[in-house]
């Protein structure tokens, strides 16, 4: 799929020499990602074959062909309609948001269009294109720079989020991930990332604040870090305000100077964009820059810019103040700043961010590449090459996620800036008799309307036996896991019969979307869709099969009988013949066998640890 | 299977009462997430991965409920069986109920100010107040539990759930001023 880097024959570097663990730490950004991974206890960000870091998040779809970075970049102004910038703006969201958006203050100039699930495709050459599908190519030439530096397929992936991202834009992005063939060990929140980057290093204790500015979003995150353990207070923040705004706002400005027409041409938008972003990094070394444009001069000082610009960094410092007081801390209590994001070079946010925090923010890590070094080293740590490893992230629920009752009215079932992963359980019965069926709206916000959230998913639980009103109880457990991904489950208590449950992501592509994009993409490509797919059951296996060998080898023989320890390897040997026979569904039923076969191990294994830990405690307060 | 689930005390190594270290808490909390947090199961088998979540959920719950003074004190009457009823039990006491009245009325009051300065330190005075309630309601739990009078620590519980919902429609009121 990556058609930027065609490998020279001898280019590829070094195999790999130790049995290190090839993974990647990946910032998919608004306006650059980049990837990095760790070698011998070092983090690299690591180049494309120009020497360049940053891939612009830019992908052209010309009739027979993908171009993704600088070369698409440059052709977004004469091909504005087939080159998307930005698309991690719309991940994730429905038609309507995005319209509104576009209505208010033009931020694309795409032609949108809503597929049949809700979910916002742009038209392009090569047909409609999701914001899903974008990501996917650009995280393809990633992993691709990746494979090539490593020397290898990669076993697993760190991708960074806006920590503010809800689950349907974090839904999103795993989804792109998964469209590009890539194994998401987690996704991890942007802050949390850039803290891991800086507190490594510094091997600090105390409160972080993260103050991620980027080209389409704001964060704002306090960390408390203490031996190695990263605890995210609160995080908050707008995912729909960055850098792009700054641009933006200057251009309007440049319009009515000019007295440009409006509305502006795909083309002309884009021009004027570009110009604009001059004109602000311009303004950092000089007082005054003078524009031409088509003819006509306009002069913009230091002090215009300010003028533009300031009410929207006044934003992100209300931000701060608010999470502030949700973690029901002081200023003075912030031991360090850190600055995240291309958009925290400008100088006057760092001005006003100093102002705000009253001392000087850390910049000495590229604020760049701050991000992908964190979820690199985090990368590391979890595909298992860092086994004594002492650090750990405990991140939180960015916002509340809640139910539609009575009335239009949300009630909250899990708060924002909960500690994740967490599970919550809600009630519900029925109110006709014989009723076999409740439906059920989640969404995730901080209002009180639902009209004001974000709708989730609708679900509907179905197969509850007939019963008088108020008689059925049905237990809905909701689960955030680590990622901040949510999954439903529900039950029926009197009968124990599983009400079933059919989930209707309001804005996210289902699996049989998704399906049909890799399926699309291949078709593209001219492969085997088919090849893929067993490739994907054949590393899974392989997944499968290490873990539960170095787990069997650790104490397989303590906790399971003779017999059991028998048909477990067993189930394992027949994995691996099955594996060599290139047929995808037996080696999926083989798969999910060993996955019965070994549950009872895998309980008692947590068992045997939790006796460990605690026994391990007993003794350290029988001796205290 | 994990009979240790049963109890949030046992899980971090503390004896059943109100009044607890939370120091200590976070301590043990966190050498409990070190260990189970799915995080240090990204490459294990994937029934294991699913048990960490939900072990870490587990954990996670816990620790809230532990941190958190009210939600403490319901969990030790739940623990002797006791539920408490959030709605009725204030009610009953005249006196807390016309408490109740005075901070709303004064929140009210707050609200209708428009110098922001006043407001500010009307809230700060309020706050004070009752937290200052707050205290003595936990001494005064903490009491009745130990005396096993389970019917005045369930009416205590059923206050302080509602000196946290004051507090929190504080908070609310501060933020809508602060912005």
């Amino acid at each position: 799929m990556s058609l930027l880097q065609i490998s020279e024959p001898g280019q590829s570097p070094e195999p790999h020499v130790n049995s290190k663990k090839r993974a990647l730490g990946i910032d998919l950004g608004t306006t650059n990602s980049l990837v990095a991974s760790v070698h011998d206890d070092n983090v690299q960000t690591l180049l494309d074959e120009q020497g360049e870091i940053l891939l612009p998040s830019v992908v052209q779809y010309l009739p027979d062909d993908v171009l993704v970075g600088a070369i698409a970049k440059a052709n977004a102004v004469d091909d504005p309609l087939n080159t998307i910038v930005s698309a991690k703006r719309f991940m994730g969201r429905s038609t309507e948001e995005v319209a509104g958006e576009s209505e208010s203050d033009a931020v694309f100039s795409y032609e949108f269009f809503s597929r049949d699930d809700g979910v916002v495709a742009i038209n392009t050459v090569q047909g409609p294109k999701t914001a899903v599908e974008v990501s996917a190519d650009i995280l393809s030439v990633l992993a691709e720079r990746g494979r090539k530096a490593l020397g290898g397929e990669v076993e697993g992936v760190v991708i960074t989020v806006p920590a503010y991202f809800d689950d349907a834009q974090r839904q999103a992005t795993k989804d792109a991930a998964r469209l590009a063939g890539l194994h998401v060990l987690r996704l991890l929140n942007e802050p949390t990332a850039a803290a891991v980057a800086y507190g490594l290093d510094q091997q600090d204790e105390g409160v972080i604040a993260v103050y991620d500015l980027g080209g389409g979003t704001f964060d704002i995150s306090l960390l408390r870090l203490s031996k190695g353990v990263f605890e995210v207070l609160v995080t908050g923040g707008d995912s729909a305000l960055g850098g792009d705004d700054f641009d933006r706002a200057i251009m309007e400005y440049l319009c009515e100077q000019l007295a440009i027409d409006k509305p502006l041409s795909p083309a002309t938008e884009r021009q004027l964009l570009n110009l604009a972003c001059e004109i602000k990094e311009a303004l950092s070394s000089e007082e005054f820059r003078i524009v031409e444009y088509s003819g006509s001069t306009v002069t913009l000082s230091r002090d215009d810019l300010y003028t533009l610009i300031d009410p929207l960094i006044q934003v992100t410092t209300r931000a701060c103040k608010r999470v502030l007081r949700d973690a029901g801390l002081e200023k003075a209590d912030v031991d360090h700043v850190v600055m995240v994001g291309g958009s925290t070079r400008g100088l006057r946010v760092r001005e006003k961010v100093k102002v705000f925090f009253e001392q000087d923010p850390l910049v000495n890590i590229d604020p760049d590449k701050v991000v992908a070094v964190g979820a690199a080293i985090q990368a590391d740590i979890l595909v298992g090459n860092k086994p004594d490893s002492d650090m750990l992230l405990l991140d939180v629920l960015p916002l509340s996620l809640g139910l539609e009752i009575m009335g239009g009215l949300v009630e909250k079932v899990i708060s924002r800036n909960t500690t994740i992963p967490v599970v919550k359980a809600q009630e519900f019965t029925t109110f006709k008799d014989g009723q076999t069926a409740i439906s059920i709206h989640v969404v995730q916000g901080e209002r009180e309307l639902v009209s004001d959230c974000r709708s989730l998913a609708r679900f509907e639980l179905r197969g509850i036996p007939p019963m008088v009103a108020g008689a059925a109880h049905v237990r809905v457990t909701f689960q955030v896991d680590a990622d901040g991904l949510l999954n439903v489950s529900a039950m029926e208590k009197s009968t124990g019969a599983g009400a079933s449950i059919v989930v209707k992501p309001s804005y996210g592509l289902d699996d049989e979307s998704i399906t049909k994009m890799i399926k699309a993409s291949f078709e593209h490509a001219q492969s085997d869709i088919a090849l893929r797919a067993l490739r994907e059951q054949q590393v899974e296996a392989d997944r499968v099969i290490e873990s539960l060998l170095a787990a069997l080898s650790d104490n397989g023989r303590e906790l399971l009988s003779e017999e059991e320890f028998i048909a477990l390897t067993a189930s394992l040997d027949k994995l691996a013949v099955v594996k060599q026979e290139n047929d995808k569904d037996a080696i999926k039923a083989s798969i999910d066998e060993v996955g019965v076969a070994s549950e009872a191990f895998a309980a008692r294994r947590m068992d045997a640890s939790i006796k460990q830990v605690l026994a391990g405690k007993t003794l350290d307060n029988a001796i205290e | 299977m994990m009979d240790i689930m049963q109890n949030y005390f046992q899980l971090f190594s503390f004896p059943e009462t109100f009044f607890i270290d939370k120091n200590a808490l976070s301590v043990s909390y966190r050498d409990l997430q070190k260990q189970f947090h799915p995080d240090n199961y990204a490459s294990q088998p994937l029934n294991e991965q699913r048990l960490a979540v939900q072990f870490a959920s587990y954990i996670n719950t816990a620790y809230q409920t532990l941190q958190s003074s009210v939600k403490r004190a319901e969990y030790l009457l739940q623990l002797k069986g006791v539920e408490v009823d959030h709605q009725t039990m204030t009610v009953s006491d005249g006196k807390f109920l016309m408490l109740q009245m005075e901070w709303r009325e004064g929140l009210a009051d707050i609200e209708q100010l428009n110098d922001a300065d006043a407001a500010e330190d009307a809230l700060d005075d309020l706050t004070d107040e009752v937290k200052k309630v707050g205290s003595v309601l936990e001494e005064q739990f903490n009491e009745y539990y130990e005396e096993n009078n389970n019917e005045e620590a369930s009416a205590a519980v059923s206050k302080l759930f509602f000196v946290e919902k004051m507090l929190q429609e504080i908070e609310r009121l501060d933020a809508s001023l602060f912005d």
